[in-house]
This record gives structure tokens, sequence and C-alpha cells, in this order.
């Protein structure tokens, strides 16, 4: 007794840190045996992906089946381990208020332009005299208050509404949008994007048949090695984008009602999503070589 | 002609303008008719909110985080190039194009550039509360 209260405040007093590290230590000497995911009917459901990158002790990794496209039932082929850091974050809807906001804005150039009084054509003389002729004093025809004049506090030239989000906010404004979308049931995942025909039609009747919704983004690894079928198809639809895996972004995630990921799509966004969690903060742009960073 | 005019003659007069079966009144609708106001709906316009641009908007966005930094999401943007990836008030983009594209204006927009470079310098460093 007197042990486990030693023991709950040893625990209580180390910092939380501390703790991770050394479960992670723990986790790496000996890897822990999970047990293996059993369906209902008896038969073992194959772990098709495990995690790679090292999870933090509180937590597991969240499970997903993989599916394929290459027919109409070929749900559930397996399971998939992702990242709880990535898929089962916090869901942060402020920060993907933000993220989507910037996404609309810091591209956007306003090119509404007005002339002022200086610019119209015309308007360097007095029109008649200062005193005498009954009428208002005015300096110019062209001034904000004449007809034909220039306006006094219009949009003046092309306008920029340029601005960047801190780096990590913008990568976790991605967490939260996979999370979202896993949380939602809109996020399926799929070994690889191969159709066995180029048919639009069969991709379309596919996501209804699975009730998809009526928007799908699907996500390829890289844009050089996606299969002609799928590329056919998709530039056949209009609701449906195929977007490569560097082309992801919270704008579009939440504009098309359903998210396809590839297996190594997953693998990279986790690799690069995670990698922000624990560096070091840029002494110079990290498109300058470091040494330890590719 | 006479009865009739007798007859009528107690409603000339605006007081008694109630007394008038209703069909007789004039209306107007308020707004003289010089000035056009339409009293239908226009045509809806269609937006396809699914065309090309908008179904592919904000892809690469992400392009430094995900794909190794090589590019910035500023060198995305697609305008004057003063102002790719660059904010300022009016008078540091003025400043900046003439520094930037100066050299290849126009005498007329380089001289009205001129003109708003040192009028804005004016008011914002010699009148107003924040100076």
């Amino acid at each position: 007794m007197l042990q486990l209260v030693r023991a709950g405040a040893r625990a209580w007093l180390r910092p939380k840190g501390c703790r991770g590290l050394k479960a992670l230590a723990e986790e790496a000497v000996q890897p822990a045996e999970k047990p293996e995911p059993v369906a209902s009917a008896g038969h073992r459901v194959p772990v098709l992906r495990r995690c790679e990158l090292p999870v933090l002790a509180h937590r597991r990794p969240v499970q997903a089946w993989v599916e394929s496209l290459r027919g109409y039932e070929q749900e559930r082929l397996g399971l998939t381990e992702l990242h709880p850091d990535v898929f089962s974050a916090t869901p942060r809807l402020d920060i993907l208020h933000q993220v989507a906001i910037w996404q609309k804005n810091f591209k956007r150039i306003s090119y509404a332009k007005t002339k002022t009084r200086a610019e119209v054509r015309g308007g360097g003389r007095k029109p008649w005299p200062q005193k005498g002729s009954g009428r208002a004093r005015h300096g110019s025809i062209r001034s904000p208050i004449w007809r034909g004049g220039g306006v006094a506090h219009g949009p003046r030239g092309p306008t920029s509404y340029y601005y960047m989000l801190p780096m990590k906010v913008r990568v976790q404004g991605l967490k939260v949008a996979l999370t979202v979308k896993l949380a939602q049931d809109d996020l399926h995942i799929v070994d690889s994007l191969e159709l066995p025909t180029a048919d639009p039609q069969y991709l379309m009747e596919l996501a209804r048949y699975r009730r998809w919704g009526d928007s799908v983004l699907l996500v390829d690894l890289e844009h050089e090695d996606m299969p002609q079928n799928i590329v056919a198809a998709a530039s056949g639809l209009k609701t449906f984008s195929l977007v490569p895996a560097i082309g992801l972004n919270v704008h579009s995630m939440l504009k098309h009602q359903t998210l396809v990921l590839t297996l190594p799509t997953v693998a990279l966004l986790e690799e690069k999503l995670l990698w922000h969690d624990s560096r070091h903060t840029p002494l110079y742009p990290f498109r300058l070589p470091y040494r330890d960073f590719p | 002609m006479r009865a009739m005019a007798g007859s009528l003659s107690w409603v000339v007069g605006r007081s008694l303008w109630g007394q008038v079966p209703l069909a007789c009144r004039s209306f107007s609708l308020g707004v003289p008719r010089l000035f056009h106001v339409r009293v239908t709906l226009p045509p809806r316009k269609v937006v396809d909110r699914w065309n090309e641009k908008r179904a592919m908007f904000g892809v690469y966005d992400n392009i430094g985080i995900l794909g190794n930094f090589e590019k910035h999401p500023k060198e995305l943007i697609k305008g004057p190039i003063w102002l790719r990836g660059w904010k300022g008030n009016e008078l540091q983009r003025c400043i900046r194009k003439k520094r930037m594209v100066g050299n290849r204006m126009f005498i007329d927009d380089l001289h009205n550039l001129n003109k708003r470079i040192s009028y804005l310098y004016k008011c914002f460093n010699r009148r107003g509360k924040y100076r």
C-alpha cells in the first residue's frame, strides 16, 4: 500500500516529458506485442501497415480500413495504423479557420484603382476668379466634389493581401483537417489508385455505391506515377479532383466531401507533419542546406 | 352638363377625398418615373462552383511543408512583380513600384507616381496625429 502511494507520488512529481521519453526508450528496447485484431467471424484481419514513427506512450495508433478501387465490393482489405498525433489531434476548429482564411487571402491581389484629382486629365486652371462671379469658389474642375472629378479616398493601385501564418500553425491545420475527416468517416485509405477501366462513369458509380458523397479528393504520391486510368477518369468528372501529395491543403479538404489517400501518401504525410513536432527553430531558411536535414 | 358639374362639385377640394369611390382616386408609385427602379428580380446569375479554378483552389499552398522546402508558397502568387509575396501600405507600395519598375514606366505614369509619393510622404509625416 505504502509502495503504491510512493509510486503514485513519484509519478505525479516527475515532469510529464521525462515519463514519455522513458516509456519510448522502453518501447524501443522491447517492441510491445500488440494483439492481432480479430474480426467478428474469428478470422484474423491483416494489418497492412504499421506506424514506423515513434508514438508517445500514452497514445495508441488509430486504425482505419484499407480499401481498393479495383472492384465495387473491395472494401475492408485490411487495416492500417495511423499515427495519433496526425490523425487524432485535438480538433482545433479555430486553427482550421485561420488556415482556410489564410489560403483564401494570401494570394489575393486586388487590381481596383481610381484616379485621384491629380491624375484625372485636366483641372490645372482655376475655373473662375475667386471673387466677383457669384458662384462658389473652386480651384480646379477635377476636385472630388465635381462631376467628372477624381475620387478622394478610393482604392489605390494593385493592393496585395499577403501574409504568412507560422509554419507550425499551418502544419497543425493540416493535422486537424485530417483528424476531422477521419473522425467524421470521410477519410478512406486505398492501397493504390488503380482502376479497371478509364471510364469516369465507373468512378462515379463506385463512389455512389460506397456512399462517399458528391465530391471526392483523390491524393496520390507523385504526379508522374499516377495510373493513366485514374487520370482519365478524374479529368472527365468535375467534382472528383486528383492531386499529388504535395498539393494537399485544408481548403480542398473542406471543399470536397470525401478524402481518399493512398498508403504511400499516408506515410509521406506522417513523416512530413511529425517532423515539425521535434525540430529546432530555423537559424536560416530551411531551403538552404542543413547538415542533418535533407 | 350643368347638373353633372353640380353633382361633382362637392368632390373638388382635397378634404373630401375619402368620399370618392376608390376607382376614381389617382395614385402614384412614390417614385417619379424618371428614377428607373426595377420592380422585378433580375435573372439569377449561374455560378459554377466546380469549374477548374474553383475546384483546384488552394492546391500547392503547402508545397513548402510537404515538399522539402524547395519552393515557398509566395512564389505561387501571380501578379505585378513588385507585389509578389509582399504587403505594404500605399506609400510603401508606391516606393517599391518606383524602385522595381520605375525605369520602364511611361513618363506620365512615372510623373503621377512621383506626385503621389511626395503627397503621401507629406500626409503621413507632417499631418495628422500619428507621425
